[in-house]
């Protein structure tokens, strides 16, 4: 069977969707995927908007150019829903992973014809401590809802990359931020 | 992390390469960073911190002075490295020269990118042809894998003592430069084993025996220095292929072949392009054979010398060749254009040669571009004599 998906990322400078992006790559290639991960970049710099296409396929991936198309959109703060059109050209019936922090009764009605995993990352990522800077870091929890659509990476997987990736403490905030938002989906 | 054995990793085609060369143990990197380059050498630089390679990094004021450092290091016998991008490659040009005209086996990275005004960091090729007539080998990568692949076999050919002439990689800023893919990396004793002793490189500068390189001799004695370097490019073919064919036994990806053939066999039109764009040429060349289309893609891989042989090969059959370039000639056409047009009167080939100029300053080359150009070229819309600019989908 073959299985193929195009994710989106919409985020800010900051937040770490490029590196979420790779370790997702990772996490499939370990369950025998091709991934690949192509970060837009123009002039960053922290807080403006940026985006990250993730292609996963059972198949070779040839293609380096642009999500016109996505299946998935994953927006890490809902006030880029109004900056940046972030459902543009996503799929009917398509997946909206979306941080759910500051998401207005307003922005669910931009959302109702999508198939929406609202996560409160920021709620999720101050409760397993995990922060850079002081910031929280919304993208694993993220990650979990992602994991949790595409349905091809199992837990143990993603732990194993991710403590591979940060040792430590550090490595052990981010398993706790993944398994919390895949508890809260899971609810 | 020291490579013990073999290993799969989600990697930048920057960090694949950095990779590549802390494998190939380097003795000396004289860099200085430029976007998207810059990320080689600032995991080269983490490399040294934490003692997995043992070289010295020479933080140099400007990229002429990087290839000056370069001259220097690989004059006095040392494995030598340097990356670079755009103006930096430019703010270099000289010394290019040089290291080519003195046969360093210097190995380059070349990231390509566009040259401003005004200001622009992402990818076209204009940067790496500026390198087509100095003598270098150059290749072209269109994947991180590619970018590992031949950085390895990069040092094995520069350093043949009957070739001895630098070798620059070439890939795609931020398409391949950035863009995170499986890498599979060869374990160290495979590298240790696959390449000469750096300890063999003959200097060029020997205190026992001082003389004097670069003066002013006769002017035929330079005519000859050029010719010679000439019949060592040619002759470096076979061992180019050589080394290609002992790194696709060692990993089953062929490079042996020069150029990288997609469903070229029964093509009757052959799509050439080189680097990223290649994967995108590729994904058309599937969209169309679903059609019953005959069409195939060639990436030439290897720029310089020239791998006639394979090229006329791949184009035995074909009655059609659209050339992409994402480099252009002012008053001339595109950059790759001019090197297939030539191939099609030497030879005699009865085949239609069309020029396609793509991609300048970063513009994103895609799949429907090449379908655009093979319908429009087939409904007879263009023929073989103007340079058909393509932004966008549009045409410009």
């Amino acid at each position: 069977m073959t299985f193929s998906m195009e994710i989106r990322w919409h985020g800010r400078g900051g937040h770490g969707i490029v590196s979420a992006s790779n370790l997702l790559c990772e996490m499939a290639m370990r369950k025998g995927y091709y991934g690949i991960s192509i970060p837009i970049f123009g002039a960053e710099r922290r807080g403006a908007p940026t985006k990250v296409y993730t292609r996963i396929s059972s198949r070779p991936i040839y293609k380096r150019s642009e999500i016109k198309n996505p299946d998935m959109v994953v927006i890490t703060d809902a006030t880029l829903l109004h900056i940046v059109d972030p459902l543009n050209g996503l799929k009917k019936g398509g997946y909206v992973v979306i941080n759910s922090h500051r998401l207005g009764e307003d922005d669910m009605s931009l959302l109702s014809q999508y198939n929406v995993i609202p996560i409160n990352a920021v709620d999720i990522a101050l409760k397993a401590d995990l922060r850079v800077g002081g910031i929280p870091v919304v993208t694993i929890p993220l990650l979990g809802g992602i994991l949790k659509v595409i349905g091809i990476i199992d837990l143990d997987t993603a732990v194993s990359v991710i403590r591979e990736k940060w040792e430590g403490e550090l490595g052990e905030k981010n398993v706790k931020a993944l398994e919390m938002a895949m508890e809260v989906i899971k609810a | 992390m020291s490579i013990t054995s073999r290993v799969k990793k989600v990697l930048t085609g920057n960090h694949a390469t950095a990779y590549a060369v802390m494998q190939a143990r380097v003795d000396v990197i004289p860099a200085y960073p430029i976007t998207p380059q810059t990320t080689i050498v600032e995991k080269l630089d983490e490399f040294i911190e934490n003692g997995l390679l043992d070289a010295s990094m020479i933080r140099v004021e400007s990229e002429h002075s990087a290839m000056a450092a370069a001259i220097g290091a690989s004059a006095a016998g040392a494995r030598t490295y340097t990356a670079t991008s755009s103006h930096g490659l430019l703010y270099m040009y000289e010394n290019l020269w040089w290291a080519a005209n003195a046969r360093l086996p210097i190995v380059a990275t070349f990231v390509t990118r566009a040259i401003g005004p005004p200001w622009n960091i992402w990818s076209d090729h204009q940067d790496i042809f500026t390198l087509r007539d100095t003598g270098w080998i150059l290749f072209m990568a269109k994947n991180a894998q590619e970018a590992y692949d031949l950085t390895i076999q990069a040092f094995k050919i520069a350093e043949n003592p009957n070739i001895r002439l630098p070798v620059g990689v070439g890939y795609d800023g931020f398409y391949t430069s950035h863009t995170s893919e499986p890498v599979e990396m060869l374990s160290q004793d495979e590298v240790d084993s696959f390449l000469p002793d750096k300890r063999a490189i003959k200097p060029l500068l020997d205190p026992e025996h001082p003389y004097t390189i670069g003066n002013l001799p006769d002017a035929s004695f330079n005519f000859l220095i050029r010719k010679n370097m000439w019949s060592s490019m040619e002759s470096s073919l076979d061992y180019i292929r050589k080394v290609g064919y002992e790194y696709y036994l060692l990993t089953g990806r062929n490079y042996g072949d020069l150029v990288d053939k997609y469903r070229t066999d029964d093509a009757e039109t052959i799509f050439v392009s080189i680097g990223a764009m290649a994967n995108e040429g590729i994904v058309a060349v599937d969209k169309l054979r679903a059609r019953g289309v005959k069409v195939g893609h060639m990436a030439l891989r290897l720029l310089r010398p020239f791998p006639t042989a394979e090229v006329l090969d791949v184009l035995d059959g074909a009655d059609r060749v659209i050339v992409f370039s994402r480099a252009l000639s002012m008053g001339k056409g595109g950059v790759l254009f001019t090197e297939l047009a030539d191939l099609a009167y030497r030879y005699h080939l009865d085949i239609d040669v069309y020029d396609v100029v793509v991609g300048l300053s970063g513009v994103e080359v895609v799949d429907n571009d090449f379908i655009k150009i093979f319908r429009d070229v087939s409904e007879g819309v263009f023929d073989n004599k103007e340079t058909i600019f393509l932004l966008g989908g549009k045409y410009v």
